[in-house]
């Protein structure tokens, strides 16, 4: 008989009871009312690392074991001999302003009304990614086999048919519990919702509250943040990002020289048109279904992503209007070609926007936007020298003007991420130092030669000016420190993100 | 290797990763639905916790902890948790080694303790 045997003599004993509990106490007793939402909550205090709720959650949901909804962290802090360390398990914050929400092109997420968790349905999802982007705690996960992201719905389907999720029912610590959470009075405080080892909840209104040991002392940090390494260089979108902003730099030009009531050649718009037009063409294959790509453009309202995808058509129907014009010698160039201006203008305003998120320090800033715009300005009136489709003087000017601004941007971006405090600014400036270091070096060198073979082989410049900017986009994607958990101290990076 | 389909995106693996309602263990990934159970003990370590198998077309498909056992009241390490991986690892070793000349090659029970007895005796001299 069970009662006979000995550990049983210890069931007074808290940790005892909570094993034999009834594993409902750990989730409510009734759904979220109006205004309310069901929520994590989580105790540091209690947590003891065995990643039981891990391994339960990729059972759960059979992922692969590369791919983790919930991870495991820790935190340290101290001067010994007072120094601490304590784990923490995070799963979806089930946020309420969701960054993954409102950045997704095709709406495949919802917060669902009535226990405000937030699904992901992966019919919908057409594997863009953008999503991995924009949240602070890098929930959302790309599943390389499916095409497909996803994330942690707070085992919905066991919670709404009224069992505990898979990690609130193996957690032998009974560290992580469902509650109900007032969603306006947790917009107005949701301190509790912060804790060391965690980006700010201001990001997006996370909801998980964190218990922290009472004893913990203030100097607590995450014990993984010596160990940074590049991020994926998501070389189709560098390729993407430099040519369609060469094609919106040279149309820019041509409305300049229309302006100046320069004759422009019939063949001169083709070149940076193609060019364009394969850029564009090419952007599904960073997909990770790229047979859905046309559904990138349903959430126009909220996500720069489906904004990018509309401005840049534009600009391509625009620069074939132009060029066209141009080819069969109709009149009104000018006013075709400020259309072409316009959209390029939209279209890389656009792709700046995408960048700039919270979730990833680096990117969030004005220098993106100069970045970006730069680069039209460097290659677009190259390409029309290279081609031989003008030879004026401004043209010339504009790119070495051009070139000139972008490596004080370039070298401004670094003072400030070198002289910031911020952890994931500091860690880009430290990449930028240390493994990429050659190919920062690289980028300056061919900037400078295109300058010095600008006015000598207008060719030799446009090819060394596209290098130095292609380099440059590659290193603007390595080089991003994302905002994320605390993770262990000896998981690789890259191994759940 | 991905099929065509799955590199253009018209199958995203959704029957892999479907959810169904078992009957025991609730709304879980379709991978983990199970026929029948089996009452067992771990074998990781000496704790010798109870655990359940699921059973399904006589394929081990899941695993639970025992809830009534008096050792571990239905919890179970993360390594009980997906003990049931262990048994068709593909990387398991499920006949004895033995290295002639350099590689290690199968052999039988025989050979293999017939081997250990001879090396054991060899060192005791």
């Amino acid at each position: 008989m069970p009662a006979e045997l000995p550990l049983l003599k210890h069931q007074h004993d808290h940790r005892f009871t909570l094993l034999m509990d009834d594993k409902k106490s750990l989730i409510p007793n009734r759904k979220p009312n109006a205004g309310e939402q069901y929520r994590f909550h989580f105790d540091i205090s209690t947590c003891i690392g065995c990643k039981c709720c891990v391994v339960a959650c990729n059972e759960q949901n059979g992922n692969p074991a590369h791919i983790n909804w919930r991870r495991v962290g820790e935190i340290e802090g101290g001067v010994y001999p007072q120094t601490q360390r304590f784990h923490m398990s995070m799963g979806c914050n089930h946020c309420l302003e969701p960054a993954c929400m409102i950045g997704c092109p095709v709406e495949a997420y919802t917060k669902d009304e009535t226990t405000g968790i937030v699904l992901h349905s992966a019919d919908t999802c057409i594997g863009c990614q953008y999503c991995t982007w924009n949240c602070s705690y890098g929930v959302p996960q790309f599943n390389e086999d499916r095409g497909v992201v996803g994330k942690c719905d707070m085992c919905h389907g066991r919670l709404t048919a009224g069992a505990a999720p898979a990690c609130v029912n193996a957690c032998p610590e009974g560290a992580i519990s469902i509650e109900l959470v007032d969603m306006l009075a947790w917009r107005v405080d949701h301190a509790s919702a912060d804790a060391p080892g965690m980006p700010s909840s201001d990001d997006s209104l996370s909801t998980t509250r964190i218990t922290m040991p009472e004893m913990a002392i203030p100097a607590l940090g995450r014990v993984d943040i010596t160990r940074v390494q590049p991020e994926h260089a998501h070389l189709s979108l560098v390729f993407l990002l430099v040519l369609t902003q060469l094609s919106a730099g040279a149309f820019a030009t041509f409305w300049l020289l229309e302006m100046m009531g320069v004759q422009l050649g019939a063949m001169a718009g083709l070149l940076p048109l193609v060019i364009g037009m394969i850029a564009l063409s090419a952007a599904p294959m960073h997909l990770g279904r790229p047979i859905h790509a046309y559904r990138a453009i349903k959430n126009w309202k909220r996500s720069w992503l489906s904004r990018e995808i509309l401005a840049l058509s534009m600009f391509a129907g625009a620069a074939t209007a132009y060029a066209g014009a141009l080819f069969l010698g109709l009149p009104m160039t000018g006013w075709l070609a400020a259309g072409a201006l316009g959209a390029g203008i939209l279209g890389v305003m656009s792709s700046a926007r995408i960048y700039i998120v919270k979730a990833r320090p680096s990117w969030n800033s004005a220098f993106t936007m100069v970045d970006f715009y730069l680069t039209a300005a460097v290659l677009g009136p190259r390409i029309l020298l290279a081609a031989g489709s003008s030879n004026s003087d401004v043209v010339y000017w504009l790119a070495a003007a051009a070139t000139v601004a972008q490596i004080v941007n370039h070298l401004v971006r670094f003072h400030w991420l070198k002289s910031s405090k911020q952890h994931e600014l500091k860690a880009s400036a430290g990449l930028l130092m240390g493994v990429l270091h050659d190919q920062v070096q690289a980028r300056y060198l061919l900037w400078g030669l295109s300058l010095m073979t600008l006015f000598f082989s207008p060719v030799a410049s446009f090819v060394l000016a596209l290098l130095a900017e292609s380099v440059s986009r590659w290193l603007f994607f390595c080089s991003v420190v994302p905002k994320t958990v605390a993770s262990t101290y000896l998981t690789p990076r890259g191994a759940t993100s | 290797m991905k099929t065509w389909k799955r590199l253009l995106g018209i199958d995203n693996l959704s029957e892999q990763y479907a959810y169904t309602t078992d009957p025991v263990l609730g709304h879980t990934s379709a991978k983990r639905a199970a026929d029948s159970w089996v009452k067992t003990t771990c074998g990781y370590c000496s704790v010798g916790c109870g655990m359940e198998l699921g059973v399904k077309e006589d394929k081990i498909v899941a695993v639970r902890g025992w809830e009534s056992h008096p050792v571990n009241l239905g919890k179970l390490c993360p390594k009980g948790l997906s003990e049931h991986h262990m048994v068709s690892a593909s990387n398991r070793l499920t006949h004895p080694l033995l290295r002639k000349d350099g590689k290690l090659v199968p052999v039988g029970w025989d050979e293999a303790l017939n081997v250990m007895v001879e090396k054991f005796r060899a060192s005791q001299h």
